[in-house]
């Protein structure tokens, strides 16, 4: 297990690349989930938000965002990082599907 | 009077206790902060390999190559992973990406492999790109 979470937090692991939609928000702790399976991720507080995709206060394209625009519902591809016990940390987040 | 005696030795030996109670459970109190929740590893295993998570990139130079395992390594730290039969191999310079077979890798690339993890925790390369060539 420790071999484990060592490799993961390597240099030779940047990053783990996951994607789904968001099936629960509870602070910064977003569940996600794609074809079934679900992941719980912790959004770091200093990690970078984006859309995608145009909404009212935004032009479409790639725009900086917020954790608090994200919604159940929404798709995700979240940049991540394990942390010494095996949580998930979110360093970057996009979202696909902001209206 | 001897009443009196008993009943204040028996106070001071409550409050002795009492206080005596206090440090203990002070000095033998369980520190929390220390008590750290460890994720099981097969349920790590499952999390990596489940369908959420699309990829774990592999960054870092070619140490070795024996059969389809390669190990690659980055800031003194290594790994040994396996690359799939199915992989597509990549190399990349001044801008150009054109497909190359596996046996072109060499020690001393610098790779980024795109992988997923099996279910019985092994990392499995399924795209390479190599991006440099660095002489050792």
């Amino acid at each position: 297990m420790e071999n484990l979470i060592s490799i993961l937090r390597s240099d030779v692991v940047p990053s783990i690349v996951s994607y789904g939609k968001v099936t629960n928000i509870d602070g910064r702790k977003i569940t996600m989930s794609f074809n079934n399976d679900f992941i719980t991720i912790i959004i770091n507080d200093d990690a970078m938000i984006s859309s995608l995709a145009g909404n009212q206060d935004y032009d479409a394209g790639q725009n900086t965002s917020d954790i608090s625009q994200i919604k159940v519902g929404d798709v995700l591809n979240v940049s991540l990082t394990v942390d010494e016990s095996g949580n998930f940390h979110g360093d970057s987040v996009i979202n696909f599907s902001q209206n | 009077m001897e009443n009196a005696t008993i009943y204040f030795s028996l106070i001071v030996i409550f409050i002795m206790a009492f206080m005596l109670g206090v440090g203990l459970g002070f000095f033998l109190k369980t520190d929390n902060s220390a008590i750290v929740q460890v994720q099981p590893a097969t349920e790590l295993i499952a999390l990596l390999s489940s369908k959420p998570v699309s990829g774990i990139m592999i960054y870092g130079t070619v140490e070795d190559i024996n059969d389809r395992n390669i190990r690659i390594s980055n800031q003194d730290e290594s790994i040994v992973l396996e690359i799939s039969a199915h992989a597509k191999v990549y190399k990349t310079a001044d801008g150009k990406s054109e497909e190359i077979v596996f046996e072109d890798i060499k020690k001393g690339d610098a790779l980024t492999i795109n992988s997923t993890m099996t279910s019985d925790g092994k990392l499995r390369g399924d795209s390479v790109y190599i991006f440099t060539n660095i002489q050792k």
